[in-house]
């Protein structure tokens, strides 16, 4: 499973952060794992794990932190000791990190919540692992 | 404390140092936030007589306890300063997401005092407050300079930032965050007035609200009503507007010789739609995304909105939308108020139209001479140093009875809502303790009415909406939210401060605290010498008829907006010279005002 965005379809309300940064009652969006970029007069950037197919942070994870699963990319948090050379490596810039706690979509547990609030329908989840092109 | 991130930030500019404030849970309850914290800093900080340019004005950037969660427009920032326009009270609401940053960053406010010797930045992250040298970086653009700063950072800093119309105290310079305008009363002015280039702010605080699950019940409950209510500002932005209100009758035009612009098809809103879209902006947490980008062969602008295409396009008489589009970017570039700009190049031009000044030759409908003419302002250079003063300055400069056709109140030019054609909106205006503006009093529900040439009930439709507009001021929310929780205060405004903060409060509590924060902001116009004789219109609104359209026929004569104002003062419990009596500021917690106002 993985996450299909729209980029067209964004307009940089940044309500998918929002709601991603929830944790318990506080909103955050430093902790969120869906990120928007808006360069002044440019259409804005949706940056967020792919789940690839061939995973460039699972490869660059010293510590098998990072790994494909039947489904989509997961973390092995005991694994990680937030060297964060996988947000390094991450071709799409789609892994952020707050202090030291590594940041990468896990799809809300198959219902994201980006894909429910987002006003303008710019997630969508489908099947697979990402292989480029879209 | 729930809501809040418990201080607010101090910068003193001229000694290059910041502290932090807490805020009280006693002092969050009685002024909230927002326009609130600002109006009760304005008013303690500021003295009489303070000349706005001076050191001794501050400018206050705040946010409230929505700031930084889902609420819509919960990114907006209110900017509180005395008015270079005005001499009076003044907040300047600007959309996108500094105030949410701010919050993020630990702070519910910013307040800026002093003066720097030489230009500076102002950049915040968490507890590091640094103020760095700009002079680079004077003479740049608004926008140029906000790119600029978060590149050398590499930090997506939300920014408040000035362009050459700040630095060069153009009186209604303003603010731009982002490519979003603090437009009104020049609170650019006052920034550069302070030597204040930019402002940047981002942070990684959490924003705690007391019960996550319960907040997001009454937001799912929201999300139809903003589909159902706000369709046509999600498709075409504000400029949807102009058809509506030019076919009412209501659309400024010519400097208010008219209100209907024979041509305001060609600037509509859905000609700019179907020729000129790029794509939608939003500001934080806003789900309905008025903002447009369009483009042309002139350029690209986020923008113009309905208001500038009032203010730089009819009421100048523009019918070339892709001018309007290339005056809309200047403006943002230079932080020049488009309302102001565009209804101070109207009165220029029908001095020029009357033959009461021979130079500079500003025909009504001369795209060209106003891109010139926005150039020269920015720069003061030539006869934009007159014009960088407002129509209340340049008639009593100009003389030969231009002041019977200055549209403005107490100095601030009015934006694009007929107080001829819309009686609560003449007594709005009139009242309005920014003066010419449409976001103290909101014409929304008046805009609905069959009836809108009688005075009954129109004072009261005045203060309600007011009390409103104080009210999403404080929390801080988008005004425009208010087709869909509601135009006067109730149950919804309260469930949304509740959810925020755990108050439990009601829609008598909501009621007073905005009327506390509205009756503080005229307290500090009356200690400033306003009363009753400046809470009027401009002659020609007062004496002359709208001559054709929807509305022909329709004046504020003064023996009218002198019943409005009986009125709207008894409603708001002032005396009949239009000051709080001792009874109405002790009713409100504000004691401490009666000695310096009575």
């Amino acid at each position: 499973m993985r996450l299909h965005v729209n980029q067209a379809q964004c307009m940089g309300c940044r309500i998918c952060e929002i709601v991603c940064g929830i944790s318990g009652n506080t909103f955050n969006p430093a902790r969120a794992k869906v990120r928007i970029v808006e360069k002044l007069y440019k259409h804005p950037q949706v940056f967020v794990c792919r789940q690839c197919d061939v995973p460039a942070c699972a490869e660059a994870c010293p510590t098998g932190a990072l790994y494909k699963t039947d489904t989509m990319v997961e973390i092995d948090e005991e694994k990680c000791t937030s060297c964060f050379l996988c947000v390094d490596a991450c071709p799409y810039h789609a892994l952020f990190h707050f202090d030291d706690h590594l940041l990468k979509c896990d799809l809300c547990d198959g219902d994201p919540q980006c894909v429910k609030y987002c006003p303008k329908g710019v997630f969508t989840l489908v099947d697979g692992f990402y292989k480029g092109g879209d | 404390m729930y809501g809040y991130a418990g201080s607010i930030l101090y910068v003193d500019v001229g000694k290059e140092k910041s502290y932090a404030v807490p805020v009280t849970e006693a002092f969050a309850k009685k002024y909230l936030g927002g326009n609130g914290f600002g109006a009760k800093i304005l008013y303690d900080s500021v003295k009489k007589g303070t000349d706005p340019f001076s050191p001794g004005n501050v400018l206050i950037f705040a946010g409230g306890p929505a700031s930084g969660t889902l609420w819509h427009g919960a990114g907006r920032t209110h900017l509180i300063t005395k008015s270079p326009m005005t001499g009076g009270f003044m907040d300047s609401s600007v959309g996108k997401d500094f105030a949410a940053e701010l919050k993020f960053a630990g702070y519910d406010a910013l307040v800026l005092y002093g003066k720097a010797h030489a230009p500076v930045c102002v950049r915040i992250f968490n507890d590091s407050v640094k103020i760095t040298p700009a002079k680079d970086m004077w003479g740049m653009s608004a926008v140029d300079v906000q790119t600029q700063v978060r590149e050398d950072s590499g930090e997506e800093f939300s920014c408040m930032a000035i362009g050459q119309g700040g630095e060069n105290l153009v009186r209604y310079a303003c603010i731009i965050s982002d490519t979003r305008a603090a437009g009104r009363g020049g609170t650019g002015a006052v920034m550069g007035s302070k030597n204040v280039k930019l402002v940047a702010v981002t942070g990684t605080h959490d924003v705690c609200i007391p019960d996550m699950d319960e907040f997001m019940e009454f937001y799912d409950h929201l999300i139809p009503s903003y589909t159902k209510n706000l369709n046509a500002l999600t498709q075409y932005g504000t400029p949807i507007l102009v058809n509506i209100i030019n076919l009412m009758g209501g659309l400024g035009t010519r400097n208010w010789q008219k209100e209907t612009f024979d041509r305001a098809e060609q600037i509509s809103g859905e000609v700019y739609k179907e020729k000129y879209f790029n794509w939608h902006t939003a500001c934080f947490a806003c789900r309905v995304g008025c903002g447009k980008v369009f483009s042309c062969s002139k350029g690209v602008s986020e923008g113009p909105e309905y208001e500038t295409l009032y203010s730089l396009g009819s009421c100048c008489c523009i019918d070339d939308p892709e001018v309007i589009i290339e005056a809309d970017r200047l403006c943002d570039e230079y932080s020049i108020d488009t309302i102001s700009m565009g209804v101070s190049a109207a009165f220029l031009m029908e001095c020029y139209e009357k033959g009461l000044i021979h130079n500079p030759q500003l025909r009504f409908g001369d795209g060209e001479a106003l891109i010139e003419a926005i150039h020269k302002t920015a720069h003061r250079e030539d006869y934009g140093d007159l014009l960088a003063e407002g129509v209340r300055r340049m008639a009593q400069k100009i003389g030969k009875g231009s002041e019977k056709f200055a549209i403005h109140v107490k100095g601030l030019e009015i934006a694009g809502h007929s107080p001829r054609a819309l009686k609560s909106m003449s007594v709005g205006y009139a009242t309005a303790t920014r003066g010419g503006s449409h976001h103290d009093s909101r014409p929304t529900y008046e805009y609905g009415l069959a009836d809108r040439k009688t005075l009954e009930g129109k004072a009261k439709i005045a203060v309600d909406s007011a009390n409103w507009t104080t009210f999403g001021d404080s929390l801080v929310i988008c005004h425009l939210m208010e087709k869909v929780v509601g135009m006067f205060l109730c149950e919804n405004h309260v469930r949304m401060l509740n959810l925020v903060t755990g108050w439990g409060w009601t829609v008598d509590d909501i009621t007073t605290v905005s009327e506390r924060i509205y009756n503080l902001e005229r307290c500090f116009n009356v200690r400033e010498g306003f009363s009753r004789k400046d809470d009027i219109l401009p002659w020609r609104i007062m004496h002359e008829a709208i001559p054709e359209g929807g509305s022909e026929g329709c004046k504020a004569a003064p023996d009218e907006l002198e019943t409005l104002l009986d009125q709207y003062y008894r409603l708001r419990g002032w005396d009949s010279n239009g000051i709080p009596t001792k009874e109405t500021l002790i009713r409100l917690g504000l004691d401490e005002c009666i000695k310096e106002i009575q």
